[in-house]
C-alpha cells in the first residue's frame, strides 16, 4: 500500500500483536490518527508507562509496580500457602473465585518440548527457594488442564514430595482442555474446593 | 429406538459443489450417475455432519472446492421428533466452528446426534490395507458413542507428538532423561484408557462379526482378534524403563495404542493372506453389517446408512443380507452409476435421484405405493 511512512510503521507495529490481522492493524491505525492528538499521546504515554513501570515481583514472579508485590507483602493473607500457576493472568482468574486467600508462584510458562521449555526454562528454582523457610504447609499446583500442565503438575508433584510439603492439584471438574484464564469462576471455586493429592 | 434422519443438506465450497440446497426424504434414497458426477463426495458430506471429519481420511484442506478457501456443511436433522440444525465451517488454515441450532459449541458436543455409517469400495482396505486404516475405523466408531475416548485420543496424540520430541532432543543431548518422567506417567494412563476401551469394543463387536458371516456367507468361521500395541498392559511400565535407550535411539514411542491392529481368521487361517476375493468382500461387509447391528443393540440409536457403490459386487445372498439391514433403517442412502444394476425390490422401495455434475440431485421417481 502506498501509505505514508510513518503511518506504514503504526501499521506495522500493530500487526505484530498477538490476535491482530493486517486488516484489523490498518482500522486502529486510522482510528488512532482520527482521534484528537492527546488521545493518541495517552495512549503512547500509556504503554511506555507500563513498559517502564511494571516490573515482575521477585518472589512470585506476578505482574507489580512495586517489588516484592501487593499480594506478596500483604500481611493478611495466608503465607504457609502457594498456588502455582503457569502465567501471571492466572493469578486474576483465580482472586476473581475469592476463594483463595493464601499465595502464588508464576512459573511463566509449561513444560512442552516442542517449544523447547523442559524445567530448567520455567521459575522452579525460586520456587525451591520459597520453601525453604519452612513456613509453607500446603503447594497447590493449578497448571491449566491440558497435557503440558498434567506435566508440569506431576513433575513439581514429585520434586516437591520430596521435601516433605502437602501438594495437592485443582480438581477440574470435566476437563476443560484448556487456560484457567478461560475456565468460568464457578468452575474454579469448584476446583479449588475439591483439590486432591496426586497418587 | 429414536428415528434419525437427514431432511435437508446444504453445501458451499464443498468439493465439486459450489452450492447446494438438497431436501432429502426419509426412507431409501439411491442417487444415480455418472463416473465424477458427486455421488461419493455427496455421501462424504452427509457422514461429514456425523464426525465433522471426512470418512475418506482426508484431511479438510482437500474438502474445499479448488479455488476457494472455506466451506460449509449445513444439515437439517430429525432425531426423535425433535429437530437440530448443524452447521460446520470449515476455514482454510483455521479452526472448524460447530453450532447447533444456532450456538457455537464445542465440536465435541457433535459426536451422537447424527451417527452415520459409510460403506464404500475403499473399505476393503479395513482387511487389506495397513494397520492405520483399522485404527482410523476404531476410533470413529468408539468416538461416536463415547466423548471421553475423543478427548483420551486428543490428548493422547499430544502426549505422544511432546514425548517423541522429548526423546530427540535427549539424543541430541538437549534434555535430561528424567524429564521423561511425567510424559510416562501420562503416556500409561491414557494410553491405557485407550487400550481398555478398544479392546472392550472389539470384544463386544467380534462375535457380532462372526454370527453376520455365518449368516450371510456360512461355511468358515470367522474370527475378529485385537492385536493390541502392548502384548501386556501390565508390563508396560516396566518396558518403557527397559527400553529407554532404544526409544532415545529410535527418537520415537515404541509401545501403545498407536501400533493397535486388528485381523480375521477363517477357520484359523489369516484373512487377508488366504481369503478368496469373494470371501474377503464378504468379510468386511459382515464388519459393516455387525457395526450397524451394534449401534443399534449397544448404543440403541440406527444409524443413518451412506452405501456407495456396494450393490454391484455383490452376490445375491448377500445382497439380501444388505437389504435385510437397509429395511432396518430409518434414512439410507445408496450410489450407483446404473440404477439397473440395483435389485428391483430395492428400486420400488426408494426414492430415485439423478445426479448431474454441479447441480442438485433430480427426483425422477418415488417408492411404489407413495405419492
Ligand atoms: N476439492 C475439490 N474441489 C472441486 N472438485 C473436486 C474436489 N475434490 C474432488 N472434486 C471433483 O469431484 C469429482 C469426483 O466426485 P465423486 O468422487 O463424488 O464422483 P462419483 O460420482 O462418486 O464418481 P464414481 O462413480 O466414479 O465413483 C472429481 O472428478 C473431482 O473433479
Ligand atoms: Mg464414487
Ligand atoms: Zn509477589
Amino acid at each position: 500500500m502506498y501509505y505514508p511512512e510513518p503511518l506504514n510503521k503504526l501499521i506495522a507495529a500493530l500487526g505484530r500483536l498477538p490476535g491482530i490481522g493486517p486488516k484489523t492493524a490498518q482500522r486502529l491505525a486510522f482510528h488512532i490518527l482520527k482521534v484528537p492528538a492527546s488521545e493518541a499521546r495517552d495512549l503512547a504515554t500509556a504503554i511506555q508507562e507500563a513498559r517502564q513501570k511494571t516490573i515482575y515481583c521477585s518472589i512470585c514472579g506476578n505482574f507489580t509496580d512495586r517489588d516484592p508485590c501487593r499480594l506478596c507483602s500483604d500481611p493478611e493473607r495466608d503465607h504457609s500457602c502457594i498456588c502455582v500457576v503457569e502465567e501471571a493472568r492466572d493469578i486474576i482468574a483465580l482472586e476473581k473465585t475469592r476463594q483463595y486467600r493464601g499465595l502464588y508462584h508464576v512459573l511463566q510458562g509449561a513444560i512442552s518440548p516442542v517449544d523447547g521449555i523442559g524445567p530448567e526454562q520455567l521459575r522452579i528454582k525460586e520456587l525451591l527457594a520459597r520453601l525453604q523457610g519452612g513456613k509453607v504447609r500446603e503447594v497447590i499446583l493449578a497448571t491449566n488442564a491440558d497435557v503440558e500442565g498434567e506435566s508440569t503438575a506431576l513433575y513439581l508433584d514429585k520434586l516437591l514430595k520430596t521435601l516433605g510439603v502437602k501438594v495437592t492439584r485443582l480438581a477440574y471438574g470435566l476437563p476443560v482442555g484448556g487456560d484457567l484464564e478461560y475456565a468460568d469462576e464457578v468452575t474454579l471455586a469448584r476446583a479449588f474446593a475439591g483439590r486432591r493429592e496426586i497418587e | 429406538m429414536p428415528a434419525l434422519s437427514l431432511q435437508q443438506l446444504q453445501l458451499i465450497n464443498f468439493r465439486s459443489y459450489k452450492r447446494l440446497t438438497w431436501d432429502c426424504p426419509p426412507g431409501l434414497n439411491i442417487i444415480f450417475g455418472p463416473n465424477a458426477a458427486g455421488k461419493t463426495n455427496l455421501l462424504e458430506a452427509i457422514g461429514y455432519l456425523a464426525l465433522a471429519r471426512s470418512f475418506r481420511q482426508q484431511q479438510d484442506q482437500q474438502l474445499i472446492t479448488w479455488g476457494a478457501n472455506s466451506f460449509q456443511v449445513r444439515g437439517l436433522c430429525h432425531s426423535n421428533g425433535e429437530k437440530i440444525e448443524l452447521v460446520i465451517n470449515y476455514q482454510q488454515h483455521n479452526n472448524k466452528k460447530l453450532t447447533i441450532n444456532g450456538n457455537g459449541n464445542r465440536l465435541i458436543e457433535l459426536l451422537g446426534i447424527f451417527p452415520a455409517i459409510y460403506f464404500g469400495p475403499d473399505d476393503l482396505n479395513l482387511l487389506k490395507g495397513g494397520p492405520a486404516y483399522r485404527r482410523h475405523f476404531l476410533d470413529r466408531e468408539i468416538s461416536m458413542g463415547d466423548r471421553i475416548y475423543c478427548r483420551n485420543l486428543q490428548d493422547y496424540r499430544r502426549i505422544l507428538f511432546q514425548r517423541n520430541l522429548l526423546l530427540r532432543a535427549i539424543k541430541a543431548g538437549r534434555g535430561k532423561e528424567e524429564e521423561l518422567e511425567p510424559w510416562d506417567t501420562q503416556l500409561l494412563v491414557t494410553g491405557k484408557a485407550i487400550l481398555e476401551k478398544r479392546a472392550r469394543f472389539l470384544q463386544s463387536l467380534a462375535p457380532v462379526v462372526a454370527a453376520t458371516y455365518r449368516d450371510m456367507a456360512g461355511g468358515e468361521k470367522l474370527a475378529l482378534i485385537y492385536r493390541p500395541g502392548v502384548a501386556d498392559q501390565e508390563e508396560w511400565a516396566e518396558r518403557l524403563k527397559a527400553g529407554r535407550e532404544r526409544e532415545i535411539q529410535a527418537g520415537m514411542t515404541l509401545w501403545g495404542p498407536q501400533r493397535d491392529d486388528f485381523t480375521f481368521t477363517l477357520d484359523g487361517h489369516e484373512a487377508r493372506y488366504f481369503a478368496s476375493q469373494g470371501q474377503q468382500r464378504a468379510v468386511v461387509l459382515a464388519l459393516k453389517l455387525a457395526e450397524a447391528r451394534y449401534y443399534r443393540e449397544i448404543l440403541h440409536v440406527m444409524p443413518v446408512l451412506l452405501l456407495d457403490d456396494v450393490f454391484s459386487e455383490l452376490d445375491e445372498e448377500r445382497q439380501g443380507a444388505l437389504l435385510e439391514l437397509l429395511a432396518a433403517a430409518d434414512q439410507a442412502f445408496l450410489t450407483t452409476t446404473e440404477v439397473g444394476l440395483l435389485p428391483a425390490r430395492l428400486r420400488e422401495r426408494s426414492h430415485l435421484w439423478e445426479l448431474t455434475r454441479g447441480r442438485e440431485p433430480r427426483l425422477t421417481s418415488g417408492p411404489a405405493g407413495a405419492q
